[in-house]
């Protein structure tokens, strides 16, 4: 069993909290991604699972052990570094054999092992190069396979695909999350790309200033972040969130935005008068040309043909927003378009905490 | 296990490096133990063999050997025949030298930045004169300005003169201090070339590419953007290179035997010839004095450049 | 001057040749600095392997017409030198050793650890280099004689390992540093201690710095005249030994002397040659 638990984990360097009280569960075999910004403690978290960094505060347990104090050597884990950490002065082959050497593993198991992890990681054919031979994507591999070849309980990878390239990116993204599916190790994974997150992630653990912001499938997080950060986080173009007021209620009541109330059911949970956030994303609202009861007006500021649609930049109030449409959707800078949100689709958000209150529907 | 297992100390990128906050207990004695175990014998190697020695530098200069406090070593130092022409000949060394040295070393390492073929085989060469010792610096340019030297045959194989010329005699002061100056310039020339070529080497070439786009010429910008991003490094070199020049010694002493007295050959002939160490003590504590009352001066000056400059 | 700034009315094949004339002329400079630095060495060379009558002739032809070497033969075989030169040779490798056991985990501790103190214990090594090795040596010579270190070859080393300390260890502390922390971390994770970890990766990056290092270290100390004429009497080393006879030695003896001190640096110089600019730019910080 190699499930994480990560309980109420404080780390601080000197004046700076990195975590602030953080707990997490990663399930057996999970490929959880830590995702955030720079500087929000995903990394921080990660060395801390690793062992790099002991926390002031909290416990860390790998398969039900407490690890908190145990170096790196004693956690079962092995780790793939942003910069791959490939020791230059060794052949690629002896990197990939560097941990089961240091267990002293008998020459026969460790050849074996090691030959299938390079083959594994297709760089069977360089094992006698130096790392400085190899190129970026390259060494990466050796970094993966030197990981894979532990067997470890728990994987831990540290950005793994971000210094290379955007087309090797691309490809190295899917073949990683194949051989991973095949491996089926408990993976911790900290990036900072919304996309490879939802690509790879079974869960995403979204951070923010050293806490955790949510934790969910990426499907979820998508369609129902918990605040306007995870919802501006995720997805591209980020979710838009206009200003809108929920007057009246029950049935009696109505969103607006901008003075325009929306054809949209408000939920029996709002009551009263509020301000709220309407978050909405570019996907899910409709752009018409002819006005319509419940849609809002909106001017046409920016035009970008993506190729699969039209990203349309548009000023509602004093707002700005963005929409898609299809390609042959008849529109030029300055014109003015009618939005109109999908239904189920839009999420309130309290305009003071920034909080998910309810969906629409 | 042997050894205890200290963590690593380590930092995410991106964190303060700040005083570190409180640790759980367990941890922090390994853990905070590390670095020091590993100065720790520097420390005190420093301590017995640099640090002491200096203390009694100043106690050997103002002490007897019967321990009273006395300033007899200092008053035999002042009024010794040679006291004053040390000084005078040190100084005067240093003024010249120093000044000569740092336009030399500039513009060697400009040369080298001008890429030319082979630039690192002529780096090397110039750097040779690194690994010679003072006393070989000396003697080898003694072989140059000796009577019956080099730079004499060739001058009379030239037709230049008919009788060898006595550079070096005490009859010709001038023109020994010369050959001392072109003797230590040759010596300690590529000690500053090389913090000069270092210094040069960090210096991004955007700056400059930008200055010429905006017009500015080669002296503009030599001027303008590639010595004052040379001031750093120029600054310390300035400092360091002055102290070593107080210490002058060996090169003085092949070239000039006992003509030319300077503060660092009285200092060793207090001790070694007349068996003196306080005086030789008190000379050397001279040396202290004037490297630190310089250096002081050199950073005040430096600094109110900095000022000015609006830093 | 480059094409930018000439000006525009000057035709391309002038503007071409003003090029190759400053081109010409950044040569010429470079020859003449480099036969300044370069003829005196030739020429001691010159002068230590003419024969001894030949030292005396006037004038001096810069271009031997006899190579001899019986003026080297004759310094080797005075009395003293070959035991010197077996003393400085003593006297750099202890020095080298020492100061490289001593001084390269400080610089390991001042690359990887931020503990209290660290920016102070930075401070007093740059500061030390401020103080001279006259001022330590006669203080030391007092000491050594009571400590019974007096005229030993230790007693040398020991001075010459306070001289190459504080660089030793500024220089090492930049090549660790140069060593990147993620590796010793991912020997970490591979099932090393911070030993192991030290032993199998981060030492074997750091080791031609470190040599470097410590052939500089040998260097200096084979070079060092003051301290070491000052520390001994009969166990000289080469440069002592040189020194202390220098004014009543014959011409020959000085040049060979001159010479025998020469030679090796060139060799040192040669092989540390790639390091040199990475280390004085240390000192220097």
């Amino acid at each position: 069993m190699a499930e994480i638990r990560i309980d109420s984990v404080r780390k601080v360097f000197g004046k700076f909290t990195a975590l602030k009280d953080v707990s997490l569960t990663i399930h057996d075999r999970e490929f959880m991604v830590l995702l955030g910004p720079s500087g929000c403690g995903k990394t921080t978290l990660l060395r801390c699972i690793a062992g790099l960094e002991y926390p002031e505060r909290g416990r860390i347990l790998i398969g039900g052990r407490d690890v908190t104090d145990e170096p790196p050597r004693r956690r079962q884990i092995a780790m793939v570094f942003q910069s791959y950490a490939v020791f230059p002065h060794l052949t690629v082959y002896d990197n990939i054999a560097f941990g089961l050497r240091m267990q002293k593993t008998p020459a026969d198991t460790l050849k074996r092992r090691v030959d299938r992890a390079a083959e594994l990681m297709q760089i069977g054919h360089l094992a006698e190069r130096y790392p400085a031979q190899l190129s970026g994507g390259q060494r990466q591999r050796v970094a993966v396979a030197r990981a894979l070849v532990m067997e470890p309980a728990v994987l831990l990878m540290d950005e793994p695909l971000s210094n290379l390239d955007a087309l090797l990116r691309l490809q190295a993204r899917a073949e990683l999350k194949r051989l991973l599916q095949e491996v089926q190790t408990t993976t911790v994974y900290v990036t900072h790309d919304q996309v490879e997150a939802m690509s790879m992630g079974d869960r995403i653990a979204v951070m923010q200033a050293g806490e955790i912001a949510q934790v969910d499938v990426p499907t979820q997080v998508y369609d129902d972040p918990m605040n306007t950060f995870v919802g501006g986080f995720i997805g591209s173009p980020p979710m838009n969130f206009l200003k809108g007021m929920v007057q009246g209620s029950n049935g009696a009541s109505a969103i607006t935005v901008g003075g325009h109330a929306l054809n949209v059911p408000v939920p029996a949970k709002l009551t009263g008068q509020r301000d709220v956030l309407l978050g909405i994303r570019a996907e899910s609202i409709e752009a018409i040309k002819e006005p319509q009861p419940g849609s809002v007006p909106a001017r046409v500021l920016v035009i970008e043909p993506l190729g699969s649609h039209l990203l349309l930049t548009v000023q509602v109030g004093d707002e700005l927003a963005k929409v898609a449409t299809r390609t042959d959707f008849p529109v030029a800078p300055d014109d003015t378009v009618y939005l109109q949100p999908e239904a189920g689709k839009i999420r309130l958000y309290d305009a003071q905490s920034k909080t998910l209150v309810t969906r629409d529907a | 296990m042997a050894l205890p297992n200290p963590s690593a100390d380590v930092l995410t990128p991106g964190s303060v490096q700040d005083k570190r906050g409180a640790r759980r207990p367990r941890r922090w004695s390994l853990n905070s133990a590390a670095p020091y175990l590993l100065l720790a014998p520097s420390l005190l190697f420093l301590a017995v063999f640099f640090a002491w020695p200096m203390v009694q530098a100043l106690i050997l200069s103002v002490q007897t050997p019967e321990g009273e406090f006395t300033t007899q070593y200092l008053q035999r130092m002042v009024s010794d025949v040679n006291f004053s022409d040390a000084i005078r000949n040190t100084l005067l060394l240093i003024i010249t030298v120093i000044p000569i040295q740092f336009v030399l070393a500039v513009i060697m390492g400009l040369a080298l930045q001008a890429k030319p073929k082979s630039a690192s085989f002529f780096l090397y060469l110039w750097t040779i004169p690194l690994g010679v010792s003072d006393l070989a610096a000396g003697i080898v340019w003694l072989a140059i300005f000796g009577d019956r030297g080099f730079l004499n045959s060739v001058l009379t194989g030239l037709g230049l003169m008919n009788t060898p010329f006595a550079w070096l005699s005490y009859e010709h002061p001038l023109s020994l201090l010369a050959a001392v100056v072109i003797a230590e310039v040759w010596r300690a020339t590529s000690i500053v070339m090389v913090i000069v070529v270092a210094g040069l080497q960090l210096i991004p070439p955007d700056y400059t590419e930008a200055a010429e786009v905006f017009g500015a010429t080669t002296w503009q910008r030599l001027w303008h953007v590639t010595l004052p991003m040379l001031r750093p490094s120029l600054q310390v070199a300035l400092i360091l290179r002055t102290i070593l020049a107080f210490q002058v010694f060996a090169v003085v002493v092949a070239l000039a035997g006992t003509r030319m007295p300077v503060l660092a050959s009285e200092a060793y002939n207090w001790y070694g010839g007349n068996h003196n160490p306080n005086v030789a003590a008190a000379y050397a504590l001279l040396i202290l004095i004037f490297s630190l009352v310089t250096t002081g001066l050199y950073l005040r000056a430096l600094r109110t450049r900095d000022e000015e400059l609006g830093q | 001057m480059t094409t930018a700034e000439m000006p525009l009315n000057i035709e391309p094949a002038q503007r071409s040749r003003r090029r190759t004339l400053s081109r010409i002329g950044l040569y010429a400079g470079i020859v003449v600095l480099t036969l300044f630095m370069i003829v005196p060495i030739y020429l001691i060379a010159v002068a230590a392997f003419s024969p001894r009558d030949a030292i005396y002739t006037y004038p001096k032809s810069v271009i031997p017409n006899q190579f001899s070497a019986e003026t080297m033969q004759f310094f080797v075989g005075s009395r003293g030198v070959l035991d010197a030169t077996r003393n400085s040779v003593i006297v750099g490798v202890l020095a080298l050793l020492l100061s490289m056991l001593i001084g390269a985990p400080a610089g390991y501790a001042l690359a990887r650890f931020i503990f209290p103190g660290r920016d102070s214990f930075k401070m007093l090594i740059l500061t030390t280099r401020a103080f001279p090795i006259v001022i330590l040596s006669i203080p030391l010579a007092v000491n050594f004689i009571q400590w019974g270190l007096y005229d030993t070859l230790w007693g040398v080393a020991l001075a010459h390992t306070a001289l190459a300390l504080p660089v030793t260890i500024l220089v090492s502390s930049s090549i660790f540093m140069g060593v990147s922390r993620e590796l010793e971390e991912a020997a970490l994770t591979l099932g090393c201690n911070r030993l192991q970890a030290f032993m199998r990766v981060a030492l074997p990056l750091a080791l031609p710095g470190l040599a470097a290092s410590a052939i500089f270290t040998f260097v200096l100390s084979w070079n060092e005249v003051f301290a070491a004429t000052i520390l001994t009497l009969r166990n000289r080393t080469l440069p002592a030994l040189v020194m202390s006879q220098l004014n009543d030695s014959p011409l020959y003896f000085r040049f060979a002397g001159g010479f025998f001190l020469v030679f090796p640096a060139l060799i040192f110089i040669f092989i540390i040659r790639k390091y040199l600019l990475g280390m004085w730019g240390q000192v220097v910080k």
